[in-house]
């Protein structure tokens, strides 16, 4: 019955700030893997994690080792069959997945780590961080696709050609995330008393301002991993990342494709893995926006 | 909470002579219960009061007061983890709170008006002025042909001038005080009967404040409305009100006219809170008696009376039984919810006390010297073309010695927090000599910067964000020692123990978040903060707008002490004269970025020269020089 106005305006010593910090940093996260969402997005990419880790102990077959039978449907031996050169196919799958697993958790944190840095140089030198902040609006403009064809030119393309491309595609955007974040803590006064107490620049970034725009960079982790997921699948499936025999889910895709009436499975399987790893770290990204940034 | 059993309704009798006819408001027995979490706080607590036309009502009240809320309920705006208890709400005799959302959608904006504390985010900056009050007209049913005529006579009424033309201007091409002037013309627009407003003059300038509150006591006498006023100030309540309601911790502790309450205060918050408020009449560089301790959290209400653990004449039936309001007027009704309200209030045992004695302090050597200071801001540069330049400060001389406070005066925009900002390194200086102890300050470079970096410090505005919201206080007063080496590692932690004893604080919060504290609390850290470095001037940029009434005099106190036992010199940076009155020795009046006058305190505050400074004067309350009409 009564219309509503947010309850900030009322209670005149909460500012949102105030809010935002109560309860610390252990119970915003907390909150947010306790949240339906949050708990399920978390739990289906660890579910992932440990199958792909533990259930190799229990397979019969290793990822390279080759069988009389070529594609092979689902037996009791295979149980997704095999491949065109009677590799098992769950095997293969199992370790595309770790390979995707280990190349994303390589690349995302250096990427947030090298972009956070680099978009918070303003603090240093209002030209330089203006200049880098120039530079991610140029790599956010470039597909994905194509920075990963320059670096498949530029480095042999395999595992490490694809940990840079990702870094490169999803630098800008930790990159972007912190400039944007230190132009709102520079007019806040703490930042000026910093100056006023001659703190140096460097020890203002990383002691004061930091660990304020550290949140927003977490929660970007979260939607970046998924990115990172789909970059691999889409070099590999072009033949320009994880090179054949090693296994990964793009690479999977794009072999597997080939028998897509015969052996379904040989790529539908990968796609799936994709998708399911894909909406669970949405997921984990999404709860952690609302608890952590109240948004 | 109160007994349940009120042995007299309140508001059936009108609280001033002379206003006639029934309320226009009347609220009886109004609580409203605030959900945080899985708790419910009981945060107004059996309100009742009303309004009849032509009556200003002044709500007065400090942060957790409840005054506001008791407004929103009144428009039923209240927010969504508030819920109204009990009570009524009528309005001419009718029930706002049974009528149906369509109803009191059709009342508000037409028959209640509303008029908010900040005018830019009312405003909508896309449309113009005109088309803003247009839209409330031809909502309520004025015929479009009419509204272009009522809009121009709207913005007449108000008092902006050339109205013909100014209906066609954006809410940014405003002033402040001209946009909360624009508020008021929509909130009138359909000759209401009820005002409701809620500190409508706290963003603006006290000259700036005093128009528009002489504008609402016209509103008043000429649309014979009633008026509910929302305000932290008592200064502004005895300026316009006819009636006050004091209101703490989400109770009325006192209520009757102006002139019967500010007279003969029964209740010792009313008085304190009127003795804390910095005055024009008050003696100079006296220091301000305090209420000490702070208005109590929603979450966290003392038994009994909710004021006893800060009450100066305390009682033990205070702690244990909440006091009914009763009448204690002799002509007319004044009611107050105090033990011993039956006879005046008994001395306050806290006497004003004169600040220490200003003892051949001109001697004293001169630590800030600015000479003929120019400053100016370039706007950004859109790549090749440059900004353009606004010159902010033109030719500033200023001195302060050691051991005196110099007050810096003016209204916004003025420049004086750009000098401020100046003078402790956070903008360049054009030209002219910034020294301090006799060194040009401003193009020192390496270690001679960083050592005089070390005397200038600044205490900020807003308590809220000027500490890190991410350290412990701890660190934060540890981490200038660390840096600068100031003291050696194994002194550092007995270093911030004598910082906290120096400004009041107890040890015990050392281990807390910013976010832990309150208002005045911060501010003492920032202080502390600001003496870790040991610098002999403290640049203090309105160290207490942002806080609590009863809080302000604690921290200007402070900055006495501090002055006294450190030798410290201040440069306080003010829009309101009153504040600087009970600190500064010399004061320095500054208009479009020149000093137009400086002196001593009390030859500034008894003989003001210069024409702006006596406006500024006549717009602070108790001033002697209140019936000059300020210009704006």
């Amino acid at each position: 019955m009564t219309t509503s106005v947010t309850a900030g305006a009322v209670l005149d010593d909460q500012r949102p700030d105030d809010r935002r910090a109560r309860g610390g940093i252990r119970g915003r996260y907390g909150q947010a893997l306790r949240s339906g969402k949050g708990a399920a997005g978390l739990g289906l990419v660890l579910l992932i994690v440990l199958i792909a880790v533990l259930a190799p102990l229990f397979l019969p077959y290793g990822e390279y080792e080759q069988g009389p039978d070529a594609l092979l449907a689902p037996t009791g031996h295979h149980l997704l069959g095999t491949d065109e050169v009677g590799r098992d196919l769950l095997a293969r799958l199992l370790a595309g997945t770790r390979v995707d697993l280990v190349v994303t958790l390589i690349a995302v944190p250096i990427s947030a780590a090298v972009g956070t840095l680099l978009g918070l140089l303003g603090m240093l030198s209002r030209w330089v961080g203006a200049l880098f902040q120039r530079i991610f609006d140029v790599l956010l403009g470039v597909p994905a696709v194509i920075l990963g064809v320059g670096v498949a030119i530029a480095v042999t393309p395999g595992m490490e050609s694809v940990i840079i491309a990702i870094v490169l595609v999803t630098m800008p955007v930790f990159g972007r995330q912190a400039g944007s974040a230190l132009a709102g803590q520079l007019p806040l006064d703490y930042v000026a008393a910093a100056e006023v107490l001659g703190f140096p620049r460097r020890r203002v970034m990383m002691r004061h301002v930091l660990p304020n725009i550290i949140d927003v960079i977490f929660v970007r982790i979260a939607v970046v991993m998924a990115q990172a997921i789909t970059v691999e699948g889409g070099l590999s499936v072009i033949g320009l990342g994880i090179q054949s025999p090693q296994p990964s889910l793009g690479s999977m895709i794009k072999d597997g494709s080939a028998y897509l009436l015969s052996v379904p499975l040989y790529a539908l399987m990968p796609v799936a893995v994709v998708v399911l790893l894909v909406v669970g770290y949405t997921m984990l990204s999404d709860a952690l926006n609302q608890a952590v940034l109240r948004k | 909470m109160k007994p349940t059993t009120n042995p007299e309704p309140v508001p059936s009798d009108a609280i001033v002579d002379g206003t006639t006819g029934a309320p226009v408001l009347s609220v009886s027995d109004l609580s409203v219960d605030l959900t945080l979490g899985r708790a419910v706080y009981s945060v107004i607590r059996d309100v009742s009061f009303s309004v009849r036309p032509g009556e200003i009502l002044g709500v007065v009240g400090e942060s957790g007061s409840g005054k506001s809320l008791t407004a929103l309920s009144v428009m039923r705006m209240l927010p969504s983890a508030a819920r109204l208890a009990k009570g009524t709400i009528r309005y001419q005799g009718d029930n706002l709170l049974s009528m149906s959302d369509k109803q009191i959608t059709a009342l508000r904006g037409d028959r209640i008006g509303m008029i908010f504390q900040d005018p830019m985010a009312f405003l909508n900056p896309l449309m113009t002025v005109g088309q803003q009050i247009r839209e409330v007209l031809v909502l309520h049913g004025t015929s479009k042909a009419d509204a272009d005529r009522r809009c121009v006579e709207l913005l007449q009424l108000v008092g902006v001038r050339n109205p013909e033309q100014r209906v066609h201007d954006y809410p940014h091409q405003f002033s402040g005080g001209m946009r909360q002037r624009v508020i008021i013309a929509i909130a009138v627009a359909n000759n209401p009967t009820l005002l409701i407003a809620d500190e409508p003059t706290t963003a603006l300038d006290v000259t700036v404040q005093a128009g528009i509150l002489r504008l609402l006591s016209r509103l008043r006498t000429e649309l014979g409305a009633a008026l509910m006023l929302i305000t932290h100030d008592i200064g502004v309540v005895e300026q316009v009100c006819d009636s006050v309601m004091v209101m703490y911790a989400g109770q009325v502790v006192e209520y009757g006219t102006v002139a019967e309450v500010l007279r003969d205060p029964r209740h010792p918050y009313t008085r304190e809170l009127m003795r804390a408020t910095p005055r024009l009449d008050s003696d100079v560089q006296t220091r301000l008696p305090t209420i000490p301790g702070r208005p109590p959290d929603v979450t966290n209400q003392p038994a009994g009376c909710p004021f006893h653990p800060r009450c100066p004449l305390v009682m033990d039936r205070c702690r244990t039984e909440d006091p009914d309001l009763v009448d204690r007027g002799e002509s007319s009704r004044h009611l107050v919810a105090c033990w011993a309200s039956d006879g005046p209030l008994g001395p306050s045992p806290a006497p004003q006390v004169p600040l220490v004695a200003t003892v051949n302090r001109s001697e004293q050597p001169v630590v800030l010297d600015v000479v003929d200071a120019h400053i100016s801001y370039r706007g950004r540069s859109r790549l090749w073309r440059t900004g353009e330049v606004t010159q902010v400060v033109h030719g500033v001389d200023l001195q302060v010695r050691a051991g005196r406070a110099l007050g810096l005066v003016g209204e916004s925009g003025c420049g004086k927090s750009t000098l401020a900002r100046t003078i402790v390194g956070l903008q360049p200086l054009e030209s002219g000599r910034l020294a301090i102890d006799g060194k040009q300050w401003t193009t020192a470079r390496g270690p001679e910067r960083l050592a005089l970096r070390r005397t200038v410090q600044m205490v900020f505005q807003d308590p809220y964000q000027s500490l890190n919201p991410r350290q412990m206080i701890r660190d934060i007063l540890a981490e200038p020692l660390v840096v600068h080496r100031i003291v050696e590692r194994d002194r550092r932690a007995s270093r911030v123990l004598e910082l906290m004893d120096l400004v009041g604080m107890p040890r015990s919060v050392l281990d807390r978040f910013p976010y832990q504290l309150s208002g005045g609390q911060r501010q003492r850290v920032g202080i502390a903060r600001a003496l870790a470095m040991e610098p002999k001037l403290i640049v203090a940029d309105e160290p207490v707008s942002a806080l609590d009434v009863s809080v302000q005099a604690q921290i200007i106190n402070l900055l006495a002490d501090l002055r006294d036992e450190l030798d410290l010199a201040f440069l306080v940076i003010a829009h309101d004269l009153s504040v600087v009155r009970h600190l500064c020795e010399d004061v320095a009046v500054m208009q479009a970025g020149v000093i137009v006058e400086r002196g001593s305190s009390e030859q500034i505050f008894s003989s003001p020269q210069h024409e702006y400074t006596r406006t500024l004067l006549a717009a602070s309350p108790g001033s002697p020089w209140a019936e000059l009409e300020p210009a704006e």
